[in-house]
């Protein structure tokens, strides 16, 4: 065997054990350290918004949901409320309430379904059937209230599809407080078990520097001490009544350093299951009365309003994994979006998390991938299309590793 | 960490983009406000486009206010010209005092470069690339060239977020149009080859950027 001088190159994806959707890293070892990293997405890329600007808005309603399928509500609950203000359409009281109750019964539910991936990225397994299978309560609640599992449609244009029943009610209030006693376990689990600590302590290091410096978002950011939460931020919906209340999860505040490592992004996860819960809690206890929606006459908000509307808006929600941004403009006389950009939280999240990979060791690199709970299909968005018949296809797996391979051999 | 720092309005940043950047604007700036919940609270967005001599010059009068927290770029096809769009927010730190703000700029089609904006916010690359393929407009002076969200057979001319010719019409297969259903072996998708002798194609961007 002829031994090559270093750095080596390792190519992990786009099909790969370490990750759960297509994406591709190019790594640049010296040993078994990472010196650099480049990312390659683009393997699952749909065209959502491109399909958005050929629909109505009431359409790119339902198509903003598929965007992601653990944030779909997220992007829903985005999309509404950026052409409500691309319109001038204003939400009811109660509307607002609602949806920020749908959106926290949403971030328990991402950050659970994270915490099991976290630990089967580290081989825990067991803790992967544990909080799977706590989060099917929340799940409960979510089908209860908004009908579905999994893509909501809960959120409209001018308010939510669906009033919550005092049955409902009270069955999510019991639900929730099942979930105040997780924290003897899960929390006891992650942060005191030694294998934990010794996979995650000071692996994946994000610095306070570069959280603000290349702009990351979510629990990332704040796992480094950045208090960046758009909720808080910019408290839309609900969030403005509660500020009062509830501030941005910081490691700090519960007395973890802000390393920014992936046992601080454990951290402020875990503490914001509480937090969502007891913001749960707190919209039950409070829910203002009224009308759930503005707009209750659908063709009319669509021939009327939304067709006649001109003007451009950018709206924020944190979702689960860190804030989510739309932008739309519409065309006065055209029923089509004119303009739609959608940004998910892993795209504002790509330059951190080059940087946390270096000085990592292979070991360490699914967990690195894992901890951002990146989201690949939402960050891709365009069909793959053949340059030399100018036809869509669907490329099948085997072709893409091959592909893989021609490219990492320099094979013209 | 506890020093009260001052927040300026979204009022007053408007006026400090309108003074400095008099006669370089596109169109006036402009806010929204907006109001949600019982307690009716505010939060405002702010518009600003400036002519793109001005345009790194106007990121950085952002820079000097606060630290902007940069979110994405968006980009729009407007018939003669393109526009590029950078979202940020100013206090996203704060509690209630974030202010979005959206700094564009608009370059004609027939000289399709802006100024990118790489030097003054380094998390800008991964969205400027997106915009140089998806709209065919070169971004001066990005850190990194190459496609990145695009796959490479998607031929250099085509830009997805184009509604003139450079659009993606063309490549889009309507299979409700499509009378052979592309299942009995006659449909042009049979015949695909993707490994040609030699390889994939390699798509090489010119420097440029244009379609032209």
């Amino acid at each position: 065997m002829m031994a090559k001088a270093p750095p080596y190159p390792l190519m992990i994806g786009p099909i790969h054990p370490a990750l759960k959707e297509p994406t591709m890293f190019k790594f640049t070892l010296e040993g078994e350290r990472v010196i650099d990293v480049d990312l390659q997405p683009g393997f699952n890329h749909r065209g959502i918004e491109y399909l958005g600007m050929k629909r109505n808005p009431l359409q790119v309603l339902h198509l903003a949901e598929r965007v992601c399928g653990i944030c779909s509500g997220a992007h829903q609950f985005v999309f509404a409320r950026v052409v409500e203000h691309a319109a001038d359409i204003v939400s009811t009281e109660r509307a607002d309430y609602l949806r920020v109750l749908v959106a926290e019964l949403e971030r328990i539910h991402s950050h659970l379904l994270w915490a099991g991936v976290a630990g089967h990225e580290l081989g825990f397994d067991s803790i992967l059937y544990y909080t799977w299978k706590v989060r099917e309560d929340v799940q409960d609640i979510l089908e209860l209230i908004c009908g579905n599992r999994v893509n909501y449609s809960y959120y409209i244009f001018g308010g939510v599809r669906r009033d919550v029943t005092p049955e409902a009610v009270e069955k999510a209030r019991k639900i929730l407080q099942g979930y105040r006693k997780l924290e003897d376990t899960v929390l006891n689990v992650f942060l005191t078990d030694p294998t934990i600590a010794h996979r995650t302590r000071d692996v994946g290091t994000l610095t306070y520097d570069n959280a603000i410096k290349l702009c990351a978002c979510g629990p990332l950011t704040r796992s480094a001490g950045v208090k960046k939460d758009v909720r808080f931020s910019q408290p839309h919906a609900a969030y403005g009544d509660m500020m009062g209340d509830f501030k941005a999860v910081i490691p700090s505040d519960y007395g973890y350093p802000n390393k920014g490592d992936v046992f601080s992004q454990i951290v402020v996860r875990l503490f914001e299951v509480f937090e969502s819960v007891r913001m749960c809690d707190w919209i039950l206890d409070n829910l203002p009365g009224g009308p759930i929606t503005s707009e209750p006459n659908l063709s009319a908000l669509l021939m009327a309003k939304l067709r006649m509307a001109e003007g451009e808006a950018v709206a924020r929600v944190e979702a689960p994994r860190g804030e989510d941004i739309h932008y739309v403009r519409l065309k006065k006389g055209k029923m089509e979006l004119d303009s739609w950009k959608v940004r998910v939280p892993t795209y504002g999240n790509i330059m951190s998390w080059l940087t946390m990979f270096k000085g990592a060791q292979i070991a360490d690199i699914p967990i690195i991938i894992a901890s951002i709970d990146p989201c690949i299909g939402c960050m891709d968005r365009v069909t793959i299309i053949d340059s030399k018949t100018g036809r869509e296809r669907d490329v099948h797996v085997d072709e893409i590793k091959s592909m893989a391979r021609r490219a990492e051999r320099g094979w013209k | 960490m506890m020093v009260k720092k001052k927040y300026l309005t979204a009022d007053e940043i408007l006026e400090s983009f309108a003074k400095r950047f008099e006669g370089d604007l596109i169109e006036q700036p402009y806010k929204k406000t907006f109001t949600n919940g019982v307690k009716k609270t505010r939060f405002e967005e702010i518009f600003v486009r400036v002519k793109r001599e001005r345009f790194i010059e106007a990121a950085e009068h952002l820079a000097s206010i606060d630290w902007p927290h940069h979110t994405v770029a968006s980009g729009s096809d407007l018939g003669d010209e393109i526009e590029i769009l950078f979202h940020l927010e100013l206090y996203p730190e704060s509690h209630g005092h974030g202010v979005t703000v959206t700094i564009g700029t608009r370059a004609p089609k027939d000289d399709p470069h802006v100024p990118s904006l790489s030097d003054v916010f380094p998390a800008v690359t991964p969205t400027e690339r997106e915009k140089q393929e998806f709209l065919g407009i070169s971004m001066d002076g990005i850190k990194d060239n190459r496609r990145m969200w695009l796959v490479h057979a998607v031929p250099v001319g085509v830009y997805p977020w184009r509604k003139d010719e450079y659009g993606p019409e063309k490549l889009i297969r309507k299979v409700h149009e499509d009378e052979s259903g592309g299942s009995d072996g006659t449909h042009p998708i049979a015949d695909y080859n993707p490994f040609p002798p030699g390889g994939p194609p390699i798509v090489k961007r010119k420097k440029e950027g244009g379609d032209a």
